[in-house]
């Protein structure tokens, strides 16, 4: 049951290892920070005291004379010191806003720019990609339609020759049988001599 | 061998010297200087309440800011533009907000057995966390999260007498004994949480811890759920809803009657509790299956027995302010 605090204690241990592990430093830096601090804090008061004495007997005397030295005059110059100052404040103050958002803006604009940027190189990229395509496909469109034509010359030439060939053929044909009819006439009259020969000789031999 | 008494105060001496690397730096809207001025490095501790370091951080940033004539305790503080509640104590505001891994020592042995070959591991839980990144404001304090301060501190006191009533309510059934408290020990208490004094606080605490003819009934005990978890159906707490700002989401607080022993006579304990409170995300009642409860950044474990817990580990309040983590 008392395991638990062994634990539980064994993971504060550890907890400190982590979360203490830089005690010594910023022990030292808190220390030099409030020393900062009230050693800022004592200078001003000793040097403001000073100031006002001889700031109000000088506003008053400058002011006095283009007033023609009124009582009124006195009394806002003692307050005219802290006016601006309370105005400059809050002018700061508002600057100091107005940059916070206008920074962030700007982080805003300078995000969606880059996002913008990158988006442009890429659709760049994209383009020239299309680009080359495009002209690898006309190029090989040229060219088939060059093979095409290419291909229609040679059937008309095969065409030419096929029917200059049927010619040929045709003439041969006829010349063919031109020859078949002479032969077969020389032929005939050949084998007519002969019988006539073969007859006188059949005669000749009957009358010797 | 140490006695039980001797343990639980060597765990409480280890709960109060836990303390915290805090980095303070002006908001550049109310810096002369817009985003020139130095931060404030503190190691404070985690017990104690971050409204009593507003006139250290003026006397050091009062150079530096527009209008140095705000006095101190108007400032506000915030982290990722998440105001900080003042009667949040530092430990459970970091342990909330700055999302810091809590120290768990079993899952981390467990883990190194499953990666035993990964260098990883180690290296990662044992990093050393960087000081708490924490923003002061002058101006635009928002009043409709913030209680408004004073300059002599008082509604602090307010706020951290009522924690301890309440504390002392639950655990008695009634405020008799915080209110029997003379003036000279009320002091007392006070002075030891501002100075962080854990024997002055322990002299005062052990009057309220053991009150005489009353039995202590109940443990005070806060439970802060991120609202990223899925909603528990709490069987009859009180429930507050406390929204943290934009960025950090709204966080749940959940409060229930824990009672120092179970209907079966033995001592509850943090599982035993927490099942009871939160069955769906507690739904074991000795292993953290889908949710942790981290006190003090480190993982508590779920056998702990509430009673000694109370005592060692409560905060200056009274209460165990525990917040759940999600696993995984």
């Amino acid at each position: 049951m008392s395991d638990w605090i062994e634990q539980y204690s064994a993971a504060l241990t550890e907890r400190d290892a982590r979360e203490r592990a830089h005690k010594q430093y910023i022990d030292a830096y808190t220390k030099l920070a409030d020393r900062t601090a009230a050693l800022e804090a004592k200078p001003p008061p000793v040097a403001s005291a000073p100031s006002p004495p001889p700031q109000s007997p000088a506003c008053r005397g400058r002011t006095s004379t283009p007033t023609k030295g009124k009582a009124a005059a006195i009394k806002e110059t003692e307050q005219s010191p802290t006016d601006p100052l309370a105005r400059l404040r809050t002018d700061l103050a508002t600057t100091q806003k107005a940059r916070t958002t206008l920074q962030t803006q700007v982080d805003e604009l300078t995000a969606s720019l880059s996002a913008l940027h990158t988006q442009h190189k890429t659709s760049t990229t994209q383009v020239t990609q299309l680009t080359r395509q495009k002209a690898d496909v006309e190029r090989k469109l040229k060219d088939r339609d060059e093979e095409l034509k290419g291909k229609g010359r040679l059937v008309e030439q095969a065409q030419d020759e096929m029917v200059a060939l049927g010619l040929q053929l045709h003439m041969s044909e006829e010349r063919k049988e031109k020859l078949a009819h002479e032969n077969k006439e020389l032929v005939d009259r050949w084998m007519k001599r002969m019988g006539e020969e073969a007859d006188r000789v059949n005669r000749d031999s009957k009358w010797a | 061998m140490p006695t039980h008494v001797e343990r639980i105060t060597s765990l409480q001496s280890k709960t109060w010297s836990g303390s915290l690397a805090l980095e303070i730096r002006l908001a550049a809207s109310d810096c002369r200087t817009y985003n020139e001025s130095e931060p404030y490095l503190i190691q404070y501790p985690r017990l104690s309440y971050v409204a009593f370091l507003l006139p250290r951080l003026h006397a050091f940033f009062a150079a530096s800011l527009i209008n140095p004539e705000v006095p101190a305790h108007e400032a506000w503080l915030s982290f990722e533009d998440v105001p900080l509640k003042w009667h949040y104590p530092l430990g459970l505001l970091y342990d909330l907000l700055s999302g810091a891994e809590p120290v768990d020592l079993e899952r981390s042995r467990r883990e190194e057995q499953l990666s035993a070959s990964q260098a990883t591991a180690g290296a990662s839980h044992g990093a050393v966390p960087i000081p708490w990144r924490l923003t002061i404001h002058y101006t635009d304090f928002p009043g409709d999260q913030l209680i408004q301060l004073d300059g002599a501190g008082r509604a602090m006191l307010d706020s951290f007498i009522n924690g301890v009533k309440e504390a002392d309510f639950i655990r008695n059934g009634s405020a008799r004994t915080v209110m029997s408290l003379s003036k000279d020990d009320s002091d007392k208490l006070w002075l030891a949480v501002q100075t962080h004094d854990m024997s002055l606080f322990n002299t005062i605490n052990t009057k309220l811890l053991n009150p005489p003819g009353l039995s202590l009934r109940h443990i005070p005990i806060k439970i802060y759920l991120p609202t990223s978890a899925t909603q528990p159906s709490a069987s009859e707490p009180i429930t507050e809803e406390t929204s943290a700002g934009h960025s950090a989401g709204h966080i749940r607080v959940v409060q229930s009657l824990v009672p120092l022993h179970l209907p079966s006579k033995q001592p509850q304990t943090l599982g035993t509790a927490l099942n009871d409170i939160l069955p769906t995300i507690f739904p074991s009642r000795r292993n953290p299956l889908l949710a942790q409860p981290v006190l003090h950044g480190a993982a508590v474990p779920m056998g702990a027995v509430m009673e000694d817990l109370s005592r060692a580990a409560a905060y200056t309040d009274g209460f165990l302010h525990v917040v759940v983590v999600m696993l995984g």
